[in-house]
């Protein structure tokens, strides 16, 4: 499934009735808890600080339409974010053409006044003439917002239909379901105040967004920064210190630019660094009036989150009976509380934590590191299903199948074609490799297939020991490495 | 005629022979059912050309024929499978050709005359590629038979993306004016003219668009929305400029502007300045006009004071300040605005708002000045004072004295942190077994990245392991080796491709049965010194065991030419010396160890650990190698056991007798580094030299290597960075301090010209190179080092500062930063030498301060106030004939640190008789906020 496409379907083009200032975002597909149907319906009401909400929807619009590197093909076709009501707050939700940054709007219950009719996730319109007018909108009186169709709307339907056709690449979607996993993993590192926010923001190189297309930072480094909290505000160091958050790719903060009146605050999390760490995501949190902006960055600007492999260990082994049960305990919570559903489940905290990991990977949970907790949506994909198939997974799958595999010990071979790799397993639990993804990226991108595939057969054979019997009884006769003597050309 | 009878046979030939014409005059007159027979023929060997034909890729009789190919399946493919054929080739006519492709398309399909002509163009123009115009040159072939077959057919012209991208195409291919006249032949291509705007990417024509709206050809209005909504959503620089440039020919009259106030508006926040710039103009001149309703300026003013640009913010003050001055009754509402920017991070926009705000302060009501007090808080102390005397203090501020009190403690800022830059006090342990080696070699950042440098504490774990192994456990050492060397460096090369001595290619090929003859690189590095240590270990041991370290071995003179002529720098040549001597000891005389491996991170050596190798070596009976001994030796810290020597010279080797000989003569005889001026002789002006310092005793041939006495020519001449492999060149940077761990600026000297060129962005092979991994990371380990921060360190660390890419100057922050954290920085001292250096080298701040400011941040104010005052009597008048570029921002933080920590001492020679000055540049400004902060009282 290299490439499924995706159709939304919506009554009529979202649209902002500037005189009467009203914004209806129209809906498609997706989930909803009350009354599922093809356009749900989840909020009517006023939205306060209307322009910091336009100007944040247009961050999040602008992240869907944005690739901050090229990648393949120009075909400009761009998913519209995904908005899911969890009851007391909306959150918009968007990830970028390239996969290598994740933008969400939280709006909290202070910034809605008004009715939620349903809890749920579905897909908004986002078009030209309503971006245009959100651009237009400045402060003032509240707006009127409208998720889902108008029932007034509804039963004039003049056949103002609505339909977009586009593709889904699997690492994309991937890479939406994982950033979740990745998010979870991510700790409060840097606090700013507004004032010290926004000279951080502006300090950062210029020209950043805009339409499509490779994006240069100034000058010749491009190298990933570290930015340290450094008194009241942060520094920026060229190599990773303990407590730093890395930075990579700079000019994907861009699209915080133009909310930069509206800042209150910024919070960034990363994953704990140490001098000598390989560049890691990172998530940047903007507090505007009633809302928060979440941006995630992937390590590197050419990066997309779907290679990072942050689950493969948990998919490789296997079995998600649990996720289903905790899956079919959650109802479109805000909060997601462990406690309570493994009260309700019966199974252990550390197993429903497990499980949470493994619906982060089906799309079927958020994470908000405000809360520090993971929210309930249903992405309207299905990306379950594309990193059940990802290749590094699969490749694994298959060397274990040709019994490619032989374990000695802490030591495996894994032969592929026409040579052998050497896995080494660490006291520790860690393991390594001698393929070039090792060499490249080391442990900090998930394991490489032979890891993977080394593991899976080591479950096999039971315990690790020092004494475990070999996996196969050797490979095929195909698959030997040949002798030294007889090498190859060079390839 | 062939036309008749055509068969496929004939077809083909005339493919092969990639003769179009022929194509064409044979597709005459064929009937549907001989087309019909072509069909799949034709389909078949297209694609066998494409698929199988990919090896001929660079003959042109493949191109030709591919391109016949594609021009023959016009015979008799049907539509579907005709537009892939079509857009799979590209139709480009090339400068011999005697037909074109595409003419010849037409032709053929015309003689074909089927109904679904309209329904190709169709697929066409939904193939062709969308977004940079630039990009879709390279469909401009199937852009022109799809034109070609729209006129055909007069269906209406295509909308798609790509096919009006292609259609405003580049200046170059059709001019403005004939665009224009295009478009007035035919009405039908208006429609085209508005899509252009919502595809980004595709260019603007203003000199073509502008002339047609004068007329009334377009509609005016659709052009300015359009060119307003292009610049919302941004994009890169040339094509904003090409929508403003249309955007400002059209002229907009007062009332279009005010129709459209808010999509204005909507341009202030862009990303880039240009846009934003557009509507701050044109919004001032509706308002000049009086035509701007009253209630949008604290939206726009709000916007645009936010913004980094300071004209923008400037331009916005003064319309502010105009609008006040114009109508009094306004005064409130301009104040309020005018206060967002105050909390800008210039000193001369807060002071220029304050003046607009002070101006008008009398038409404050009480809510306003309240307002005002409250946004005084983020200005700078003696702005904020004279903020407090127009509008007061915000409520519940205590009184002024005591809120600045606490601020000048160090609580404000906590102070440096130096434990997160400082690195590790222990080494990891050894490497215990060949696998693991190999794992260390395979999880190399440097081996394996690009843009990743050799980590000195690596390097020397790794080559410790590979002496041992080779003597401990050859035949595991070799056999973990096959692994690397069957695929390494993403390459499948056997080692000898990556080392420079034919010693080891040679063996190679006895060991692999290499069929090839080995080629021997004709550049030598240190990487290639690395690979042959590595090819020495992997090899067979047919000379283990000799006692001696061999005279002379096989292609030795080869080596030793090949590394006269790779004419590496002094650190590259003793790495480049040691690496080759392990590589040929490994093989002909194996030790079980190396004298010179560090006990401490920074590559210092405990006498006691290196008296114990030695007692090892005298009780198993072997020598040290030459040169691992004189680099144990380097590596000796400065205070040595005064017991050692003598129980060194009881042992009685010669290694011993050489560390007692060492240790009476003192250490290590010493090199002087001085600060070289150069002025008129070379360039860079000021580097710095390395002599001996005293005569006498034995100098170790290493340290010969380290003498910089002619830094011009060694500049001039010497591959320091080496254009072709610069990349590779700076990853051994790093290295290079744990040479001479103790003495730091030796080693610093010999960058010095690197950050130079870097400064001033000037020379040819090196520009960039400051800017790599290793480069920078160089600087923090120089801190780390030990030894006297000298005239070495100091022009490093001051071509570093200046440096032109932000990068750079963060790693030297960085490394001011890690020298203050160990009390090694004195920033009165290295000021001096900083304006000094910045003077005559007539170098600009750009940066600069931004750079210390950073510093300041981390809680080093102190030093970085030092060495500010210290550098500015150099910097300022008459000093110099003209203060340098940015001065301004060196003083601001100076005065900015200066009113946080009023620090004792004199006011820096110079200032006073330039704060003194009239007028209102920056930098006079700034000098007078200095002298009033340094002022007592």
């Amino acid at each position: 499934m290299a490439n499924t496409g995706y159709s939304y379907a919506y009554a009529c083009p979202s649209a902002l009735d500037e005189p009467a200032r009203r914004l209806g975002l129209q809906t498609s597909g997706g989930q909803a808890l009350i009354s599922p149907g093809p356009h749900p319906r989840f909020f009517t009401g006023f939205l306060a600080h209307p322009g910091a909400a336009a100007a944040g929807l247009l961050a999040v619009a602008r992240v869907a339409q944005e690739r901050y590197v090229l990648t393949g093909p120009a075909a400009a076709m761009f998913r519209d974010p995904v908005v899911t009501c969890n009851g007391d707050r909306l959150r918009f939700e968007s990830f970028s053409g390239c996969g290598g940054v994740y933008a969400r709007l939280d709006v909290l219950s202070g910034a809605l006044d008004g009715e939620v009719h349903d809890r749920g996730t579905t897909n908004v319109d986002v078009n030209e003439p309503l971006r245009r007018a959100l651009a237009r909108v400045g402060g003032g009186d509240p707006l009127h917002l409208a998720v889902g169709p108008d029932e007034l709307a509804v039963t004039t339907l003049d056949g103002r239909e609505v339909e977009k056709k586009v593709p889904l690449p699997a690492r994309w979607l991937r890479g939406f379901a994982e950033i979740q996993v990745i998010m979870a993993r991510c700790d409060l590192r840097a606090e700013l105040t507004a004032t010290e926010a926004v000279r951080f923001l502006r300090s950062l190189p210029a020209g950043a967004a805009g339409s499509a297309g490779t994006r240069v930072a100034r000058g010749r480094w491009r190298g990933a920064q570290w930015v340290v909290p450094a008194g009241r505000g942060v520094r920026i160091d060229v190599e990773p210190v303990p407590g730093a958050v890395c930075l990579a790719g700079a000019h994907r903060l861009g699209a915080l630019a133009p909310l930069l009146r509206y800042v209150r605050g910024l919070r960034a999390y990363g994953p704990a660094v140490t001098a000598g760490s390989l560049p890691c995501a990172s998530a940047w949190e903007v507090d505007l009036p009633g809302m928060r902006l979440t941006l995630g960055l992937s390590p590197e600007a050419h990066r997309g989150f779907s290679g990072e492999g942050a689950v493969l260990e948990a998919l490789a082994a296997g079995a998600d009976g649990d996720a289903d049960l905790i899956g079919a305990l959650l109802a479109f919570e805000p909060r997601v509380e462990t406690d309570s559903l493994a009260e309700r489940s019966g199974l252990a905290a550390a197993r429903v934590r497990e499980a949470l990991v493994r619906l982060g990977t089906m799309g079927r949970v958020g994470y908000d590191l405000a809360e520090a907790a993971y929210f309930h949506r249903e992405l309207p994909y299905d990306p379950g299903r594309a990193e059940q198939d990802n290749p590094r997974l699969r490749d694994a799958r298959a060397l274990v199948a040709a019994g490619a595999v032989t374990v000695d010990g802490d030591l495996v071979t894994v032969w592929v074609t026409d040579h052998a790799r050497q896995v080494r397993f660490a006291p520790g639990g860690g393991a390594s490799c001698t393929c070039d993804w090792w060499e490249k990226y080391r442990d900090s991108r998930g394991s490489c297939k032979h890891v993977l595939a080394a593991r899976m057969a080591r479950d096999e054979v039971g315990a690790p020991g020092p004494a475990g019997p070999s996996a196969s009884a050797g490979a095929p006769e195909s698959m030997r490495v040949p002798e030294p003597g007889a090498r190859g050309g060079v390839r | 005629m062939i036309a008749a009878t055509l068969e496929w046979s004939g077809l083909k030939a005339l493919i092969d022979a990639g003769d179009v014409a022929g194509i064409v005059q044979a597709s005459r007159d064929l009937s549907a059912e001989q087309r019909r027979a072509l069909a799949d023929p034709l389909a078949a060997y297209e694609r066998w050309l494409r698929v199988a034909g990919w090896r001929e890729m660079f003959s042109s009789e493949f191109w030709s024929a591919i391109r016949a190919a594609h021009v023959a399946c016009a015979i008799s493919l049907p539509p579907a499978k005709l537009a892939v054929a079509l857009t799979r080739g590209d139709l480009f006519r090339m400068p011999d050709d005697p037909v074109d492709p595409v003419a010849a398309v037409l032709e053929i399909l015309r003689a074909r005359d089927m109904p679904w002509l309209a329904d190709l163009a169709d697929r066409l123009a939904q193939w062709l590629p969308a977004g940079d115009a630039r990009r879709a040159g390279a469909a401009a072939g199937v852009w022109r038979l799809t034109a070609a077959l729209v006129a055909t057919t007069g269906i209406d012209p295509p909308l798609t993306e790509g096919y009006v991208t292609g259609w405003a195409g580049v200046p170059w291919e059709r001019t403005d004016e004939e665009l224009a006249d295009e478009i007035r032949r035919d009405r039908r291509l208006t429609p085209l003219v508005q899509r252009l705007f919502e595809v980004d990417g595709a260019a603007i024509r203003a000199g073509a668009f502008v002339p047609l709206a004068w007329e009334g050809v377009l509609d005016r209005s659709v052009l300015i929305d359009g060119g307003l909504a292009r610049l919302q959503r941004g994009g890169p620089p040339w094509q904003l400029e090409q929508v403003i440039s249309l955007l400002d020919a059209l002229a907009p009259s007062l009332d279009e502007v005010a129709q459209r106030t808010a999509d204005y508006m909507a341009l202030l926040p862009a990303s880039h300045r240009l846009p934003a710039e557009l509507g701050q103009r044109e919004l001032r001149r509706l308002d000049d006009a009086g035509r701007l309703e009253p209630g949008l300026l604290a939206d726009i003013s709000a916007t645009v004071l936010y913004r980094r640009e300071h004209k923008l913010v400037r331009a916005q003050l003064d319309w502010l300040d105009a609008i006040a001055r114009r109508d009094p009754a306004r005064g409130a509402e301009v104040l309020r605005a005018v206060a967002t920017a105050f909390g800008q991070e210039s000193a001369d926009l807060q002071r220029r708002a304050l003046t607009v705000a002070r101006r008008h302060a009398r038409h404050a009501d009480a809510r306003t000045r309240a307002e005002l007090a409250e946004a005084a808080v983020a200005l700078r102390p003696e702005l904020r004072e004279r903020a407090a005397a127009a509008f007061g203090r915000p409520a519940g501020a205590v009184a002024p004295e005591a809120d600045d009190m606490p601020r000048r403690t160090a609580k404000r800022v906590p102070p440096l942190a130096a434990e997160p830059l400082a690195v590790p006090d222990r080494l990891a342990d050894p490497i215990g077994s060949p696998a693991e080696l190999v794992a260390e070699l395979h999880g190399s950042d440097a081996l394996n990245r690009w843009d990743a440098s050799f980590d000195p504490v690596w390097a020397e774990r790794v080559l410790a392991a590979l002496v041992a192994f080779s003597s401990q456990d050859r035949a595991g050492l070799r056999h973990a080796l096959r692994g690397l060397s069957d695929r390494f460096f993403g390459y499948d090369m056997p080692l000898s491709r990556w080392t420079g001595h034919p010693d080891w290619a040679a063996r190679e090929k006895t060991m692999f049965g290499e069929p090839t003859a080995p080629r021997l690189l004709d550049y030598l590095s240190e990487t290639t010194e690395l690979w042959s240590v590595i090819g020495s270990a992997a090899t067979a041991p047919d000379c283990l065991g000799a006692e001696r370290f061999p005279e002379s071995v096989a292609g030795e003179s080869t080596w030793q030419r090949a590394f006269a002529e790779s004419e590496p720098s002094g650190p590259q040549r003793i790495l480049m010396r040691r690496l080759h001597e392990i590589s040929i000891g490994i093989s002909y005389a194996p030790r079980p160890l190396l004298m010179a491996t560090p006990t401490s991170p920074s590559g210092l050596l405990d006498p006691g650990v290196l008296l114990a190798r030695i007692e090892r070596a005298a009780d198993e009976g072997w020598e040290p190698w030459e040169l691992d001994l004189e680099q144990a030796l380097l590596r000796l810290p400065p205070d040595v056991d005064p017991a050692t020597g003598p129980r060194a010279r009881r042992l009685g080797t010669t290694a011993a007798g050489r560390l007692a000989a060492w240790l009476d003569g003192g250490g290590m005889p010493g090199l002087e580094v001085t600060r070289w001026d150069t002025r008129g002789d070379t360039w860079p002006g000021t580097v710095a030299a390395v002599t001996p310092a005293r005569a006498g005793g034995p100098v170790p041939s290493l340290l010969s290597d380290l003498e910089l006495a002619e830094p011009g020519r060694w500049l001039r001449s010497a591959r320091i960075v080496p254009a072709w492999d610069d990349y590779r060149c700076a990853a051994w940077f790093p290295c290079w301090p744990a040479m001479l761990p103790a003495h730091r600026d030796v080693i610093a000297a010999h960058l010095v010209p690197l950050f130079a060129i870097e400064a001033a962005s000037r020379g040819y092979r090196s520009r960039g190179v400051a800017a790599r991994n290793g480069s920078m990371r160089v600087l923090s380990l120089l801190a780390h080092a030990d030894g006297p921060a000298g005239p070495g360190l100091t022009l490093v660390l001051g071509y570093g500062l200046t440096g032109r890419e932000r990068a750079v100057q963060e790693a030297a922050v960085r490394a001011l930063l890690i020298l203050v954290g160990r009390g090694q920085f004195d920033g009165v001292a290295f000021g001096r030498e900083f304006g000094a250096l910045i003077a005559s080298e007539g170098l600009p701040l750009s940066g600069v301060g931004l750079a210390l400011r950073q510093a300041r941040q981390a809680g080093a104010g102190g030093p970085v106030w030092g060495l500010i005052a210290a550098a500015l009597p150099a910097l300022l008048p008459p000093a110099v004939a003209r203060p340098p570029h940015n001065l301004s921002e060196l003083i601001e933080l100076g005065a900015d640190i200066a009113e946080d920590v009023r620090p004792a001492g004199p006011v820096p020679a110079g200032l006073a008789e330039v704060a003194a000055r009239r007028g209102a540049a920056r930098y006079v400004q700034e000098a007078r906020r200095l002298v009033k902060a340094l002022s007592p009282g």
